[in-house]
C-alpha cells in the first residue's frame, strides 16, 4: 500500500495580472457592443484555472470565445422560438401587458405584475435548469488537470425533471426541503462527472447539510420578531429586523459556502481520491466587506475625470451662451470634450468591474481553491485521458439567461 | 556547455503525457544546434523531442505551461523554476501563436448567417403565421378586452392624465354618429363597432382589436371637408370589417416578445414599449392597407361621397411641413401615397357627389371636443 500524499490547494493569481486582463477585456466588450464578452469571459477563466493549483499544478481551460460565440447563437434562436410563441399565448387569453406597465400602478396592478414576471420565470425555469447542466458539462469538458480532461455524462433532461420536482417540493416547504434539493442536485451532477477514466461519486446523506442551513429559518424566525417587536415599540423593531436582514444575508452566504465544503469533503474520484474543504464563513464575509469598500473608493477615483470634463463641459457652455446654440449646433470643443467624456465614463466602468473581479471575486475564491486538498494513494497514476465532447451549443443557453457563476 | 561539447542546457521540469494522470519529473534541455526541446527521463531515456517551432504557451496565464502545436497532442511540460520557463520562451519563435482558424472561419460566417436567416424565420414566417391563426380564435370577449386596453394605454401615454381624454360634445358626437351610420349603412361587421374621438393633437386614426375606432382631434381639424374625415373613418372601417387590429396585436406580441430577449429584458419592459409604438403607428401589411382603401373608396361611393377625399387629404398632409407632433404617422407605414391617390382618382366617376354631413353637422363634428 502506497502511503496517503496530500495535494494542497493553492492559488497563484496575481491582483495586477488579473486587474490587467479584466480591464483589457471588459473594455473590448464595451466597445464591440457586447460581442466580445465571449471572449472575455474565457480569457479570464483561462487565467482564474491556470492560476488554481492543487499542489501548484496548475488546472487548464481550453475553452474558446468562438465555440461560446457559436453557442450562443443557437440557444437564442431556440430562446426566440420558446419566448414568441410564449408571448402570443398570453395575447390570445386575453392578457395584455400594457395593462400592467404604467406609471402609475396600484396594489392590484403590482401584484399581478409581480405575478406575470414570476410566471415568466416559472415558464423559463426549466430552460435555466437545463441551462445549468449544459453549462456544467461544457465547463467540465474545457477543463483540463495534468493534461487529462474532465467530462460529464448527457443528462441534462433528468436533471431538468428532478430540478423541477425538488423546486416545487422545497418551495411547498418554504424552504425547509432545500438542503434536500441541493444535495441531490449536487449528487446528480458529481456521479456523472469524470476526470479522465475515474468516475466521481458524491457520498454522504442530504440531511448533514442542515448543520449549514439552521441559521436561515433562525433569521427568517428573528425577522418575524421583529415584525411583532414594531407593534409595541417601533425602534427597537426596526433594529431586531435590520440585524435579521443582516444575519439572512449572512446566513444565505454560510449554507452556499458549507454546502458546498460538506458536500466535497464527501465526494470521491476513482475510489481512491479524497478531498477536504474547510473554507470559513467569516473570512470569506470580511474578504467581500473590505473588498467592497476597496472597490468603492476605486469607484470614486475612477469617475472623478468624467466629473471633471463634465464640469469643464458647462463651463465652456455657459461661456458660449445661449444665443450661439439657436440652430441645435454645438461648438466642436463642446463636442470633442463630451466625446471625452463618455470615453473617460467607459474607462471608469471597466475600472470599476475589474477592480471588482480582483478586490472582491478572486480573494474569495482563492480562499476557498486555498481550503481545499486532495488525498490519493496512489490512484492518480492509474487515470487514464478520455475521449472530448463536443458541445455545439457550449454554454449559449446558460449565457443568454444569465444562468452561472462569477467566472 | 553540455558534457558531449553541443551547446546544450537543461532544467528540471514536470511533464505530463497527456495519456495518464501520473505525473513524471523529467529533464528538459535544449538542443539549439537541432532547434529541439529534449524532454528526458530522470533515467536519461528520451520521452519527446519538440521542435522550438512548434513550442506553444498557454496563453492568459498565471504561470508558464509549455505544450506541442498539433490537434493530438495533449502533453504539458511545466518548469520547476520561472526562469528556466523564461530561458526556453526566449528561443521559441511561435510561442503565442494561436492555432490557425481555418475551417472556423467559413462556421463562423455560416452559424451567423444561419442564426440570422432563423431569426428572420420567425419574425417574418413563423410568428405572423402563427398569430393569424390564432387570431381567428380569440373569443369576443378577450378582443374586445385587449381594444379596451389598448386605448387605456395610448390615453396614459398621451396625456398628462388631467381633463377629458374622450370628446364629449353631444352635437359632435351625434354628427359622427350620423357619419358613421351613412358609411355603415348595411354592412356587417364581426363586433359592435364603437367610434370616438380623442382630445389629441395628432393626425392621426386607429383601429383597436374588438371593434373600436378612434380618431384623434388633430385629424379633424386638419380635414377641410367632413369626406376627408369619412374617407379616413371609412378606411379604419375597413380594418375592423378585416380583423386586422387584432391579427397585428398578436403579431407585435410574438415580434416583441422574442425581441425582448434580445434586449436582455425578459419580463416586460421592451415589449410594451414596442406593442405600444407598433399600435400607434398601427403596422399593418401593405395588402391589408390596399384592402381597407378599396374598402373605404366602395363605402363613400355608396353615400355618394367623393373618392377623391381620400387622395386630397393625404396630399395635402404630406405637403405641409411637420409641425404637429407625429403629424404624418398616419402615412408612414401606409403604401405609397401616389399609388393610393391614383387607386381613388381612379374611382372618381363622372357624377356629382354630395357632401356626407350637412354644413351644421360639419361645424358640430368640428367642436366635438369643445365641451
Amino acid at each position: 500500500m502506497i502511503p496517503e500524499r496530500t495535494l494542497e490547494g493553492k492559488f497563484e493569481g496575481t491582483r495586477g495580472a488579473l486587474f490587467l486582463l479584466a480591464l483589457k477585456t471588459t473594455l473590448l466588450t464595451f466597445f464591440t457592443l457586447g460581442v466580445y464578452r465571449f471572449w472575455a469571459k474565457t480569457r479570464i477563466r483561462r487565467y482564474i484555472w491556470n492560476a488554481t493549483q492543487p499542489n501548484g499544478e496548475p488546472f487548464e481551460y481550453t475553452g474558446t470565445g468562438l465555440e461560446k460565440f457559436l453557442g450562443f447563437l443557437i440557444a437564442i434562436v431556440v430562446l426566440a422560438v420558446y419566448l414568441g410563441v410564449f408571448n402570443l399565448g398570453l395575447t390570445f387569453f386575453g392578457l395584455s401587458l400594457l395593462d400592467l406597465f404604467t406609471d402609475q400602478p396600484n396594489e392590484q396592478l403590482i401584484l399581478l405584475q409581480a405575478g406575470l414576471t414570476f410566471g415568466i420565470f416559472v415558464f423559463l425555469l426549466p430552460f435555466i435548469y437545463f441551462a445549468q447542466y449544459r453549462g456544467r458539462r461544457y465547463m467540465m469538458s474545457r477543463t483540463r488537470w495534468r493534461g487529462i480532461r474532465f467530462g460529464m455524462d448527457k443528462g441534462s433532461l433528468g436533471y431538468v425533471v428532478r430540478a423541477v420536482l425538488y423546486s416545487i417540493l422545497s418551495l411547498l416547504t418554504l424552504t425547509a426541503l432545500a438542503p434536500l434539493m441541493v444535495f441531490k442536485l449536487e449528487k446528480y451532477k458529481t456521479d456523472r462527472t469524470w476526470y479522465g477514466t475515474g468516475q466521481f461519486q458524491q457520498g454522504g446523506r442530504w440531511t448533514s447539510l442542515y448543520r449549514a442551513y439552521w441559521p436561515i429559518p433562525f433569521g427568517v424566525l428573528l425577522f418575524v420578531v421583529g415584525g411583532f417587536v414594531m407593534t409595541s415599540s417601533e425602534g427597537l423593531g426596526i433594529l431586531v429586523m435590520v440585524l435579521a436582514y443582516i444575519w439572512l444575508m449572512i446566513a444565505i452566504v454560510h449554507f452556499r459556502l458549507q454546502s458546498f465544503a460538506i458536500m466535497a469533503r464527501h465526494k470521491s474520484l476513482a475510489d481512491d481520491v479524497t478531498f477536504t474543504a474547510e473554507p470559513q464563513t467569516p473570512a470569506v464575509v470580511g474578504t467581500y466587506l473590505l473588498g467592497t469598500l476597496m472597490v468603492i473608493l476605486i469607484s470614486i477615483a475612477a469617475f472623478i475625470p468624467v466629473v471633471l470634463v463634465g464640469i469643464l463641459i458647462s463651463v465652456m457652455m455657459g461661456s458660449v451662451g445661449p444665443a450661439q446654440l439657436t440652430g441645435g449646433q454645438f461648438p466642436p470643443t463642446v463636442i470633442a470634450s463630451g466625446v471625452i467624456a463618455a470615453i473617460f465614463y467607459v474607462i471608469a466602468l471597466a475600472v470599476v468591474a475589474a477592480a471588482a473581479m480582483v478586490y472582491v471575486t478572486q480573494p474569495i475564491y482563492a480562499h476557498i481553491v486555498t481550503s481545499c486538498a486532495l488525498k490519493h494513494s496512489g490512484g492518480l497514476k492509474e487515470i487514464r485521458q478520455r475521449p472530448g465532447d463536443e458541445q455545439a451549443d457550449a454554454d449559449g443557453f446558460a449565457d443568454a439567461l444569465d444562468v452561472g457563476g462569477a467566472f | 556547455m553540455g558534457a558531449d561539447g553541443i551547446d546544450a542546457w537543461d532544467a528540471p521540469a514536470v511533464f505530463y503525457d497527456g495519456l495518464s494522470a501520473g505525473k513524471i519529473p523529467v529533464r528538459a534541455t535544449l538542443r539549439i544546434e537541432t532547434s529541439r526541446l529534449e524532454i528526458s527521463s530522470l533515467g536519461g531515456e528520451v520521452l519527446q523531442s519538440w521542435p522550438f517551432e512548434q513550442l506553444r504557451r498557454m496563453q492568459d496565464s498565471a504561470q508558464e505551461v509549455f505544450y506541442l502545436a498539433s490537434n493530438t497532442a495533449e502533453a504539458r511540460l511545466i518548469f520547476d523554476s520561472e526562469a528556466d520557463a523564461k530561458r526556453v520562451a526566449a528561443v521559441a519563435p511561435k510561442l503565442d501563436k494561436s492555432a490557425p482558424l481555418g475551417r472556423q472561419w467559413s462556421k463562423l460566417i455560416l452559424w451567423t448567417s444561419g442564426a440570422l436567416a432563423a431569426f428572420a424565420l420567425i419574425l417574418f414566417v413563423l410568428i405572423p403565421n402563427l398569430a393569424d391563426q390564432l387570431a381567428r380564435f380569440v373569443p369576443e370577449e378577450q378582443e374586445h378586452k385587449l381594444g379596451r386596453s389598448v386605448v387605456r394605454y395610448l390615453e396614459r401615454n398621451l396625456t398628462s392624465g388631467e381633463g377629458l381624454w374622450t370628446c364629449k360634445d353631444p352635437a359632435g358626437v351625434a354628427a359622427l354618429e350620423t357619419m358613421s351610420a351613412r358609411l355603415m349603412d348595411g354592412k356587417s361587421y364581426p363586433a359592435k363597432v364603437t367610434i370616438e374621438v380623442v382630445d389629441h393633437p395628432m393626425v392621426n386614426a386607429f383601429a383597436v382589436p374588438g371593434g373600436s375606432v378612434v380618431l384623434m382631434k388633430g385629424l379633424i381639424e386638419r380635414a377641410e371637408s367632413p369626406d376627408e374625415v369619412a374617407a379616413v373613418l371609412a378606411h379604419e372601417l375597413g380594418h375592423v370589417a378585416t380583423r386586422d387590429p387584432i391579427r397585428m396585436m398578436m403579431r407585435t406580441a410574438g415580434t416583441a416578445g422574442m425581441l425582448s430577449l434580445l434586449f436582455g429584458d425578459a419580463t416586460g419592459g421592451a415589449f410594451v414599449t414596442i406593442m405600444g409604438d407598433a399600435l400607434l403607428r398601427a403596422k399593418y401589411s401593405r395588402n391589408a392597407e390596399r384592402a381597407a382603401d378599396l374598402y373605404a373608396l366602395a363605402s363613400l361611393e355608396r353615400v355618394s361621397a367623393s373618392p377623391e377625399a381620400l387622395a386630397t387629404f393625404f396630399e395635402r398632409l404630406q405637403k405641409e411641413p411637420q409641425i404637429d407632433l407625429g403629424a404624418l404617422n398616419l402615412f408612414a407605414s401606409h403604401p405609397a401615397l401616389e399609388e393610393r391617390a391614383l387607386t381613388a382618382r381612379v374611382a372618381l366617376q363622372d357624377k356629382s357627389y354630395v357632401q356626407i354631413l350637412s354644413a351644421q353637422e360639419w361645424q358640430d363634428l368640428r367642436g366635438v371636443c369643445d365641451s
